[in-house]
């Protein structure tokens, strides 16, 4: 009998968590895209472009994903995306600094995608202690 | 379209200041691509977070997609060196965003989560603003 219940139970059990999970995601995505905007119109407002440049790289979509996951999952979840995020911060410097030389040699969108290889290689590098510790 | 790099006098006679009046003429387009960019990474660290668990997901939270929608929008409406003056201001930024995810990380679950995340927010914005003031703009007000 309880055994019967357990496998009525559970498959429904496990389908609420997909949906919870979908939602969250779904949440993720409007929030952070919404913080993005608010912080992109306040760069646009800003000036010299140095300054503006800044706002580039403000923790929007860490705000917004890390709220979603404080309100709607848990605090330790949120946590350990913080100490994840540290190996992307390391990343996103060295994306910065790549960045600068390959604009003088390539268009935005092909300089832009070019930095993405030192992304990868200083977040990934960085990743190891974060991911084993 | 000036080519000309800013020279050194350039960048530190430079003032910090906000013009409401160009966040008016933001084009919606814009907006709709950074919108894009911001979804997209959220929903893919939200999707690496689900497969590979919270510290892998956290890393895409701080994913460049947005520094890199932003220099390709900035070298179509002015060109190369302000998109190149903005991803300087991005590198003193981005050790700003490894401090906040520091700050996060060593705040969220010993303090409110409110207060974690409005702490790292401020250790964001002092080392960003300071980090700035620092390189290029105090020297240039006569230190």
């Amino acid at each position: 009998m309880s055994s019967s219940l357990i496998a009525c139970w559970q498959p429904r059990k496990r389908s609420h968590n997909a949906v919870h999970d979908v939602l969250i995601i779904v949440i993720k995505g409007l929030a952070g895209g919404a913080l993005v905007v608010a912080f992109a119109l306040l760069s646009e407002g800003l000036g010299p472009k140095r300054f503006a440049g800044l706002f580039s790289a403000a923790p929007a979509v860490a705000i917004a994903g890390l709220s979603v996951v404080v309100l709607g999952e848990t605090t330790h979840k949120a946590h350990e995306n913080a100490i994840g995020m540290i190996a992307g911060g390391c990343g996103m410097v060295a994306y910065a600094a790549a960045v600068v030389p390959l604009l003088r040699r390539a268009r935005a969108a092909g300089a832009a995608a070019l930095a993405l290889v030192a992304w990868i290689a200083v977040a990934a590098i960085a990743a190891v202690p974060v991911l084993l510790a | 379209m000036s080519e000309r790099e800013p020279t050194i006098a350039d960048r530190l006679s430079e003032t910090p200041h906000l013009e409401l009046g160009k966040i008016a003429k933001v084009r919606r387009r814009d907006l709709v691509y950074r919108f894009l960019a911001g979804a997209i990474t959220s929903v893919g660290a939200g999707v690496v977070t689900l497969v590979f668990g919270p510290r892998a997901g956290g890393i895409f939270l701080a994913f460049p997609a947005i520094l890199a929608a932003s220099l390709t929008l900035i070298e179509e409406q002015e060109d190369s060196v302000e998109a190149r003056e903005d991803a300087r201001g991005a590198m003193v930024g981005g050790v700003a965003l490894a401090v906040f995810a520091v700050v996060a990380a060593l705040t969220l679950g010993s303090l409110n989560a409110a207060i974690a995340l409005a702490l790292a927010a401020f250790a964001w914005l002092g080392v960003a603003v300071s980090g700035y003031a620092g390189l290029w703009w105090r020297k240039g007000r006569g230190s």
